[in-house]
């Protein structure tokens, strides 16, 4: 419990320091904000604005004043008041737009999570049953090939043979599972490679052990050696690099919510940046940030609960 | 996360009696060629270096003249590759790209491992107050969306070779000061270690000859794996209009120029695109071979 | 506790969660949808659109992949003016123009300059808005008034002093200033006219009530897709479509690939070099049009080399315009001599593109004492070698490749350029501190479909969009003269002059008029380009034809 209470206060930092990271390294990037969000809203891109259009935007979103008071207003609303302030370009409350935007990257990468789980673990379990066949061989070659490919490269060539070539799902579009499965297999191919390539690993190490190779002995069926005790003392690592691979699915879900046009928040966070939307941007940050913090928090409970060996003081 | 990382490491190290630094020797080289696919990995490393180092005296064309009439070539014998959307030579651009991603990829390797075991063994060492602060300063780093940060600093700085190693080291080096200072925390603990303080040699004595020698070895392997994913990153910095501009040759930024005509002169982004993919498995064969070397005793596949 | 730690039970733990997730995006959207319908809108969910898309397509339904993001339908304050009355013709402006630019009616039927302040307009009669009320003076007022105070750049355009409903179809406008310009602001899309009830009762911005030939039907702001309706009482006729369904996608490979999977019926600027091959297949065409915007290269004439007259012509001379259309643009786009479209009315038709001429390069860099003297095929003078940089960003996907084969035929003429694709901020940063040599973007030359606009933000000494820092007394005193002049043809000779002069002078090179390559499926019939659209508009009379 003390542990609990330590990691939560722990978690509080870290999303304060990112926002107040973030905060600073977004008014040192070089451009006047105003220009920018000028140029985002009213005149467009090539278009130079005029000084009382400047002022007037300046004096609206209070960007005269100095860093640390932006800041610590910021922060006392949204302590205060739970309101992490309006986009500048949307003009919209950054939480409600949040709550637009975040069911689209939560699904997109808890699909990608699904497919790594199972795709990876089951071949994972199959690769090590085979081990240095020619299946496990192929498997591995072909994995160790998948996660050495850049990401919207993989995405472009999947969409050209599936979309295009054999016309299964659409190319682009959100709201039905239809549209997730290709956005979804893109972004989970790394993790099931992570995945598959640490789950065989790990059975291998653990078929090796005294007490398989007695229950093989003992004449039990391969399934049931390995759902009853191969897997469970396989599967720590397993949990463990799963967690992982939620910080590099929110990583590269930027990149795949561009190619697919998923309306994500991910691509909201790119966007915002060069708009210098500065409070969307701390709202997607604060919300990436949040749950990364919260899968590894999740992955960290797993994991004393498959491993009691390990217990946090 | 920090603390299961921690727990792992400790768990593993109880776990060995041997102790790194006897394995460097013979033992090392032995290992090595019991390995058939680490010695195909090391023998087209070198190819491939020696490709970057020799590629002004062998690229056929300069990588930079364009050659409008002739844009987007398919392989012939003029242009063995082909050329791309603005006829420049594709071999050329290949084999100077290499020089440029390479060296991106060590430059920014090399700064997170200085600074990310510098950091970490202070940590680990130090404890306390100096553990508490560093750590917290490590969380907030791994959890940081990078794309700010490479924004932010290509901003600042402008867009450049330097300027991207400094925006990816700083991404990076979080991940190795958080492995180090696990490592660090256990060995501390170790016999000789303790017999080293208590016959009072200073710390960074104690630091160079002792801990860093006996805690490198998962970093030495987290390094080696990273450089195949620093190119993997400057390929996403490219495609998300971050990374260098299209005219340095670089094979992340070929790949992301060349996405455009993806059908119609696909191989502008097959070729650089194989080019990463190859250098990216040869730097996991050679990461995976290096743990095997250096931490017999490893279990259970990439935890990092 | 055994039951508890089996492995199954972590991974269904993590699957379970998974499938959670993958439900919460979907009910979330519904709540979504369920808000809207509060809202008094009628619902029709991304999801649905999507899938009906097949069967919509035969009743008569236009899926239209956007080429921006859709983020708003807010018609008042600038951001979604355009989008609305050009892309989903919800709204209509008071004056209209024809292909050569010249002006035509709109929902004013005719308009005259009573003094030199003030404007009569006369609406046209029996327009109503999609609410069926009438337009009158009154709401007309209304839109302008509220437009003024929300959109700042319309208002300095426009200039206005008061504005008055003298009766039901007559306005008449004011002026701070003389403004001869003002029935072509009255262009602009920001300026379209909406109905009071587009607002609630806290006068928040909820809808679009135009009176376009279509209707604002929802706008889904978790998918961003746009649908919109016929308006069946259209004042201009028949309209064509029974629904427009518009999305979002702001990547061109994606909108390629999306028009060829069928997913979409109509869309624009797929890559360029994408553009023959789209059209070589079965049931697509593209045509490719110029539109009212240029890619020019701004020359910092504060920095000592391109001060001379002669480095800045040899570097135009250099440039091989015709290439760079073909073999960048793919000829979506064309080779360009002056600041505007020889298709418009009041262009400086006698002005032709510079030709590539590397021997004329050679002649006027030598003359003004740049020469290659240490042979390393760049030209150097005092032992300083003609290196320049050259900014560019890449939100346009024309521009960086231009840059790097400018880059290369500079080269060709001994000239070293430096190229930098950057983001808008830090080109604008760099640009205030002086720092810079190039700047290669494209600017739009018909916000306002008149050339004062142009010319005097470019040309004149101080002006807005006067990046090169030019300063020409000829050219500030013939445009503030034509300024005062309202007599057409004479106003545009004095404008000829200027585009003359700067043409000669060379402060900033325009390369090549800006393209749009329109794809559409073939079913798809009636579309007349209009080129003074900002990126293209959607008309009236298109329709599907199975």
């Amino acid at each position: 419990m003390k542990y609990l209470i330590k990691r939560a206060g722990f978690m509080a930092f870290t999303v304060f320091a990112v926002c107040a990271l973030t905060f600073f390294l977004m008014n040192v990037i070089p451009g006047g904000t105003a220009e920018l969000i000028l140029k985002h809203t009213l005149i467009g891109l090539e278009e130079s604005a005029t000084e009382e259009q400047l002022s007037q935007i300046s004096s609206r979103y209070n960007l005269d004043d100095p860093l640390y008071l932006q800041f610590y207003w910021w922060v006392k609303e949204a302590v205060l008041r739970g309101d992490i302030g309006t986009s500048y370009i949307y003009n919209k409350p950054v939480l409600y737009l949040l709550t637009l935007r975040l069911p689209a990257t939560v699904q997109l990468a808890g699909a990608s999570m699904a497919i790594a789980t199972l795709a990876g673990v089951s071949l994972g379990i199959y690769s090590a049953l085979q081990e240095n066949r020619i299946s496990d061989h192929i498997l591995r070659i072909v994995t160790l090939f998948g996660v050495s490919m850049p990401g919207f490269w993989i995405a472009l060539i999947l969409i050209i043979i599936f979309s295009l070539k054999l016309k299964l799902v659409q190319v682009s579009g959100y709201g039905n599972l239809e549209n997730l499965i290709l956005p979804a297999a893109a972004l989970s191919l790394h993790s099931v490679a992570a995945v598959m390539r640490v789950t065989r690993t790990s059975m291998l190490e653990t078929l090796g052990q005294e007490y398989i190779r007695f229950a093989k002995a003992k004449g039990l069926p391969v399934w049931k050696i390995i759902s009853r005790h191969a897997l469970k003392n396989a599967m720590l690592p397993v949990v463990t690099v799963i967690g992982f691979q939620m910080g590099n699915l929110l990583g590269g879900a930027v990149v795949i919510e561009k190619i697919f046009a998923w309306p994500g928040i991910g691509s909201l966070l790119v966007d915002s940046i060069s708009a210098r939307d500065l409070p969307m941007v701390q709202g997607c940050v604060l919300a990436i940030v949040t749950m990364f913090l919260l899968v590894n928090f999740i992955v960290d409970i797993l994991y004393t609960h498959l491993d009691p060996r390990i217990r946090y003081g | 996360m920090v603390d299961t990382m921690d727990n792992a490491f400790a768990k593993k190290l109880k776990k060995e009696d041997v102790l790194i630094t006897e394995v460097y020797g013979s033992e090392f080289s032995k290992r090595l060629f019991q390995r058939k696919d680490m010695l195909f990995a090391l023998v087209a490393l070198l190819l491939f270096t020696g490709l970057a180092l020799f590629a002004p005296f062998i690229s056929p064309y300069d990588p930079n003249a364009n050659e409008l009439r002739n844009k987007n070539l398919s392989p012939s014998e003029d242009h063995l590759l082909g050329t791309d959307y603005l006829g420049r030579d594709l071999l050329s651009r290949i084999l100077i790209g290499a020089r440029t991603s390479l060296s991106i990829a060590f430059g920014v390797v090399l700064i997170s491992l200085i600074t990310g075991t510098a950091l970490g063994c202070a940590a680990g060492y130090y404890g306390g107050i100096v553990d508490e602060g560093i750590s917290r300063v490590i969380d907030v780093f791994l959890s940081f969306p990078g794309v700010i940060f490479a924004l932010a600093i290509m901003g600042v700085l402008g867009r450049g070779v330097f300027n991207l190693m400094l925006a990816l080291s700083i991404v990076q080096w979080a991940k190795y000061a958080r492995v180090m200072r696990g490592q660090v925390l256990s060995i501390k603990k170790q016999e000789f270690v303790l017999s080293a303080v208590t016959s009072g040699a200073d710390d960074f004595y104690i630091i160079r000859r002792h801990i860093v020698p006996n805690a490198i070895a998962p970093l030495i392997v987290l390094a080696t794996i990273d450089i195949g994913h620093v190119i993997l990153s400057i390929a996403t910095l490219s495609f998300l209009g971050i990374g260098l501009p299209a005219d340095v040759p670089e094979w992340g930024a070929m790949l992301s120029a060349g996405k455009e005509f993806m059908r119609t002169a696909p191989y502008q982004t097959i070729f650089p695109g194989l080019a990463i993919t190859f250098v990216v498995v040869i730097f996991s064969i050679l990461g995976d071979g290096m743990r095997d070397i250096l931490d017999p005793n490893h279990e259970g596949g990439e935890i990092y | 506790m055994k039951n508890k730690n089996s492995p199954f039970f972590i991974l269904l733990i993590i699957l379970l969660t998974c499938a959670i997730l993958i439900t919460s995006g979907c009910s979330s959207k519904e709540e979504n949808n369920a808000k809207e319908a509060v809202s008094g809108m009628e619902v029709a969910s991304g999801s649905d659109a999507v899938s009906q898309q097949e069967g919509d397509s035969e009743d008569n339904t236009l899926v239209l992949g956007e080429m921006w993001e859709i983020d708003s339908i807010n018609t008042i304050n600038g951001d979604g003016g355009t989008l609305i009355c050009e892309k989903a013709a919800v709204t209509e402006t008071l004056v209209g123009a024809n292909e050569d630019f010249s002006l035509k009616p709109g929902l004013a039927s005719s308009w005259k300059q009573l003094d030199e302040n003030t404007w009569e307009f006369k609406l046209r009669e029996n327009v109503t808005f999609h609410d069926g009320s009438e337009m009158t003076a009154e709401e007309v007022k209304f839109t302008l008034e509220n437009v003024i105070k929300a959109n700042t750049k319309v208002a300095s355009m426009l200039k206005v002093d008061t504005i008055e409903a003298v009766d039901d179809h007559t306005l008449k406008i004011k002026t701070k200033e003389i403004n001869p310009i003002l029935p072509g602001i009255l262009h602009y899309p920001d300026t379209a006219i909406i109905s009071p009830s587009s607002f609630d009762e806290s006068e928040e911005f909820i809808k679009p009530i135009g009176t376009g030939p279509y209707k604002f039907e929802s706008f889904d702001e978790q998918t961003r897709i746009l649908t919109v309706v016929k308006n069946e009482n259209w004042w201009g006729g028949k309209v064509g479509l029974d629904k427009m369904i518009l999305k979002g996608i702001p990547d061109p490979n994606t909108r390629a690939m999306a028009i060829e999977n069928g997913e979409v019926d109509f869309t624009v600027d797929v890559p360029y070099s994408e553009t023959d091959r789209i059209d070589a297949i079965d049931g697509i065409t593209v045509e490719k049009y110029k539109t009212p915007r240029v890619y020019k290269l701004d020359i910092n004439l504060k920095h000592e080399p391109l001060e001379d007259i002669r480095v800045r012509q040899a570097m135009s001379y250099a440039i091989d315009r015709h290439a760079i259309a073909e073999h960048v643009l793919y000829n979506v786009g064309e080779a360009a001599a002056g600041p505007f479209l020889p298709t418009m009315v009041w262009a400086n038709k006698s002005l032709s593109p510079y030709t590539r001429d590397l021997e004329e390069a050679d002649e006027l860099l030598t003359a003004a004492g740049w020469v290659d003297t240490d042979g390393d095929g760049i030209r150097d003078k005092d032992g300083k070698s003609l290196n320049l940089n050259m900014m560019t960003y890449s939100a346009r996907p024309g521009l960086p490749p231009m840059a790097e084969a400018m880059a290369a035929q500079l080269k060709e003429a001994g000239i070293d350029v430096e190229i930098e694709v950057m983001e808008m901020g830090s080109i604008y940063d760099r640009k205030e501190k002086g720092d810079w040599d190039l700047y290669l973007a494209a600017y739009n030359i018909a916000m306002v479909p008149d050339p004062e606009y142009i010319l005097t933000n470019w040309y004149m000494t101080n002006g807005t969009d006067n990046g090169p820092g030019y300063s020409n007394q000829k050219v500030d005193t013939l445009i503030t003269e034509a300024r005062k002049i309202t007599d057409l043809e004479e106003r545009y000779k004095k404008f000829n002059e200027v585009e003359a002069i700067v043409n000669e002078e060379q402060p900033m090179i325009i390369v090549a008029y800006y393209g749009c390559a329109i794809v559409k499926k073939d079913h798809v019939k009636g579309y007349v380009f209009d080129p003074t659209a900002h990126d293209y508009r959607i008309n009236a009379g298109m329709y599907i034809e199975k």
